[in-house]
């Protein structure tokens, strides 16, 4: 059954309109605005945005998806807190300690924060979640170098 | 072949047993821990009949397997050399009635039953009213190996269906682990099909070794296109703004044109206008020839995934009038799925249309819409 769902996802017929779709939108977005920020902030917010444009494709059925939407929003909700509260202190930060890299570390948890939302997943989930974003992950890519080549070559 | 007649003609008693009855009574018998073939054929009055083919296969066959003669019993195979064949066939259709009523099955019954095959292998398949459980049980390579334990699983739920071999054990949580074990291993072979260059790999840490590392590389792959793109993209926006100045009136002659994903912000407004126009002066817009030749500030290229994909050109000067490239290598569906994500982008600019998109892949969607 879980071998047939997933077979179905990888036929699923057209993944791709939807997610070339939402990229190119939000890389229009990006564009009109960004002129004027820097390199480095275009790059995260093209980045966030192929991310957001993955997650959105593939809906809300994935724990992956799901993380990485409540992330983003997360984000978008503190950026817009940060901008209405002007003039409140910022909370100073305390330095953690960094944490110690185990070093044989398990490598089911290095894939638990490789792919999102993997925190506290059971591993057979957790295998099942990486299969699917390993999946619209290199969708993904394939759509950006067309992007990248369009763009240079032409 | 004489197993398939016993086959058939057997599993008639076993109807209406429950399987909690069953249980029970096979622990009793496996207490009762007899040898003897006598003993067994007494205890189980359905099997009376084929007794002298019975005692037949196993003069011909190994001496270790033996039937016990049970109620439910509905198969016994030696592994006569001739029958070795049916054996499998026999698996194989079984896993596959189980499929669909079944929500999960262990992954490897057929390839257990065909690694089975050479050794001594006693199958047991019971055929209830409206489910077929299928058991498997190993008789052992030892020499002591004729006391077959059967193990069933308990039965706690009605989908998960387990086997226990000899010497395994049967409570509930080492079933239970057992089957999360059988599961893992189903994805991992899912994502060894999945990651490429994954499938030499033996070792299930090597495996994950080469996931991680494939996850890595693709999110570094991202991050790396998504600089190059923000190397590109202010190039992008002067162009961008150029030539939507002359669009209207280069789409006022020439009426084909695509909203671009390169609009800006202010023009976007007027997308689905223009589009509506242009869609409207050319309503048999089915052949992809009128689209072609134009002066090319948007490239329309299919990717190698076959989707369609927008992609605004920077470099063309010709400028002011849009363009699909490539056309003879596209298929009308794809096109059509295009314009109707694109014609969405057209009419809603603020929101996203995500339950929208779907309607609209369709051609006469797109029709309705003009």
């Amino acid at each position: 059954m879980e071998s047939k769902s997933l077979s179905r996802d990888c036929n699923n017929p057209n993944p791709d309109p939807k997610m070339a779709f939402h990229f190119l939108r939000a890389l229009l977005h990006i564009q009109q605005s960004a002129a004027t920020t820097s390199f480095t902030g275009r790059r995260r917010r093209i980045k966030r945005a192929a991310y957001a444009s993955m997650a959105y494709s593939s809906g809300a059925r994935r724990a992956w998806s799901r993380a990485l939407i409540h992330t983003l929003r997360r984000r978008r909700q503190r950026q817009q807190r940060a901008r209405t509260a002007v003039a409140l202190p910022r909370r100073i930060r305390v330095a953690r300690p960094p944490r110690r890299e185990v070093a044989a570390a398990d490598q089911a948890q290095v894939l638990r924060k490789l792919v999102p939302g993997g925190t506290g997943m059971e591993y057979c989930m957790l295998l099942e979640e990486t299969a699917d974003y390993i999946r619209c992950l290199a969708t993904q890519v394939q759509l950006m170098r067309n992007v990248v080549d369009s763009v240079t070559n032409s | 072949m004489m197993m398939q007649c016993v086959e058939t003609t057997t599993p008639l008693s076993d109807h209406d047993l429950s399987v909690l009855e069953r249980q029970r009574a096979r622990m009793g018998w496996l207490q009762s821990a007899a040898y003897d073939h006598g003993d067994y054929c007494s205890v189980q009055p359905s099997f009376h009949g084929c007794d002298g083919h019975r005692k037949n296969e196993t003069a011909h066959g190994s001496l270790h397997c033996f039937s016990n003669g049970w109620p439910d019993l509905g198969t016994i195979q030696y592994p006569v050399p001739g029958a070795a064949a049916t054996v499998i066939e026999e698996t194989t259709s079984v896993t596959v009635s189980n499929s669909s009523s079944r929500k999960r099955k262990p992954p490897e019954k057929s390839k257990q039953g065909k690694g089975r095959v050479d050794s001594n292998c006693k199958r047991i398949k019971e055929e209830t009213g409206a489910t077929s459980e299928s058991k498997q049980e190993n008789n052992g390579k030892e020499a002591s190996g004729d006391t077959s334990k059967e193990n069933d699983k308990p039965p706690k739920t009605d989908y998960i269906h387990v086997r226990a071999r000899r010497g395994q054990a049967t409570d509930s949580h080492s079933l239970a682990e057992r089957v999360r074990r059988e599961r893992i291993s189903q994805r991992m072979k899912y994502l060894q099909d999945l990651v490429p260059g994954c499938s030499k790999i033996t070792g299930k840490a090597g495996m994950l070794d080469e996931i991680i590392n494939y996850v890595q590389s693709l999110q570094r792959q991202v991050e790396f296109l998504s600089m190059k793109l923000a190397a590109v993209n202010p190039m992008m926006d002067i162009n961008v703004e150029s030539f939507f100045g002359k669009d209207q009136v280069n789409q006022a002659c020439k009426s084909v044109s695509i909203p671009t994903t390169g609009i800006s912000s202010e023009m976007l407004d007027q997308q689905p206008y223009l589009q509506f126009n242009s869609l409207q002066a050319h309503p048999a817009c089915s052949g992809l020839d009128m689209f072609m030749d134009y002066s090319s500030d948007l490239v329309l290229r299919q990717t190698a995934s076959g989707e369609p994909v927008a992609l605004p050109d920077t470099t063309s000067l010709s400028g002011s009038c849009l363009n699909i490239n490539g056309s003879t290598v596209w298929n009308t569906s794809n096109l059509q799925n295009f314009y109707g994500v694109e014609f969405q982008l057209g009419r809603e600019s603020t929101a996203f249309p995500f339950q929208s998109l779907q309607g609209n892949v369709l051609p006469n969607n797109l029709k309705m819409e003009m």
